[in-house]
């Protein structure tokens, strides 16, 4: 399915209800609340019907909430959610080149602390 | 606490940043970068929690925290390229606990430990109500090397300017990195080992005799020698964005019985 961003009033477990009901799924949400969600459009329109709700993204697009006053973390939440569609970040990530980063000797799972803390 | 990729996670995303004008100090820029590869991060790991026989009903709620240090950079070793086990702690202790105890924690894995707790405790949006919690930190603080996960599986540290760097001249390492663009993918590996996964590739040092995760399964996918053919995986060498069946098993994602319930769901 497709991903789509929700800003919202976070204390309303209706969001969730009705995410749910749609057949679609929360996939992460940033304090305060904004939440990135997997759906299709029936429930990118159904969650956007919510009195709580005050912006809610295209389908993989962006959003505007320059008519809405957010405090910062949920504008950084915005900005990071709108910073996805940057034609230069999709190409970057298109051409990936891992150098070596998975060639950590002696892997990348390791006790910090070095006292055979548990595996 | 559940130690599988399943269900609900709360991820505390701890920017340690440094006094301003040094090579540890973080722009918002760099800042507003960590947001959006984690967030990258979180999609990844979801889709691929759908190669799942069975719904994990994964998903991430986040808080991020920046926390400014008056620590010198340059008091911080400096890596060596090689990563040898004893070089982790001198390199993340000064930095981590002096970050932990702005936090209001304790020092080590307890004071960790104690920060997913209140990660599990404290009220999310929309009611959610995690059932596993650990801690990523992303510094330009030294560290050994340029991103890793303790096997307490609390916590991971990204060294954001090591794994931007492709030039492969970070503090004169010779190793480079994938590059700020990848930080999605390179999250999405570490927390898999905070679910169990172990590495596959061969210079990992892994073992194909070793168990690991919930269920206690082997890692069948580890390269033995260099070159060795290997399943694609996101703990393989390359990596792909796809999970083999073991490390499926590793991370819980495993219905063996076929009764419609994930093994390893708590």
């Amino acid at each position: 399915m497709s991903r789509f961003l929700v800003v919202a009033n976070a204390s309303d477990p209706e969001i969730a209800t009705t995410i749910d009901s749609a057949g679609a799924e929360i996939v992460s949400a940033f304090e305060p609340g904004v939440l990135v969600v997997d759906g299709d459009d029936n429930s990118r329109q159904a969650v956007s019907q919510l009195a709580s709700v005050s912006a809610v993204s295209d389908l993989d697009g962006s959003v505007d909430v320059s008519g809405l006053s957010l405090d910062d973390a949920a504008t950084a939440a915005v900005d990071a959610w709108n910073g996805r569609f940057d034609p230069g970040l999709i190409a970057a990530k298109a051409d990936f080149q891992p150098g070596d980063a998975w060639n950590a000797p002696g892997g990348s799972f390791v006790d910090v602390e070095g006292d055979g803390g548990p595996v | 606490m559940n130690n599988a990729l399943i269900g609900s996670c709360a991820v505390g995303i701890v920017i340690v940043d440094g006094p301003a004008g040094t090579s540890a100090a973080f722009t918002s820029d760099e800042m507003a970068i960590i947001r959006l590869e984690v967030s990258h991060g979180f999609d990844i790991l979801y889709d691929l929690s759908k190669l799942s026989p069975v719904n994990s009903h994964l998903l991430f709620v986040a808080e991020v925290r920046q926390v400014k240090l008056d620590l010198d950079p340059s008091v911080v070793p400096a890596p060596t390229g090689l990563a040898k086990a004893s070089e982790y702690a001198p390199r993340e202790q000064p930095w981590r606990d002096r970050a932990l105890s702005q936090m209001g924690f304790g020092s080590g894995r307890p004071g960790v430990a104690a920060y997913t707790q209140t990660l599990l405790s404290k009220s999310w949006p929309v009611g959610i109500t995690p059932s596993s919690a650990y801690a990523a930190f992303f510094t330009k603080y030294n560290t050994a090397w340029m991103a890793y996960a303790d096997t307490s599986r609390r916590w991971l540290v990204m060294q954001f300017a090591w794994i931007g760097d492709t030039t492969g001249g970070f503090a004169g390492t010779g190793k480079r990195g994938p590059g700020t663009e990848q930080i999605d993918q390179v999250f999405a590996h570490e927390s898999c080992h905070i679910f169990g996964a172990p590495d596959e590739y061969f210079g990992s040092g892994c073992s194909p005799t070793g168990h690991f995760g919930e269920l206690s399964v082997v890692n069948g996918n580890c390269q033995t020698f260099a070159g060795a053919p290997a399943l694609d995986c996101l703990m393989s060498n390359p990596p792909k964005l796809t999970l083999c069946n073991f490390t499926l098993g590793h991370l819980g994602l495993v219905d063996a019985d076929g009764d419609g319930v994930l093994d390893a769901s708590p």
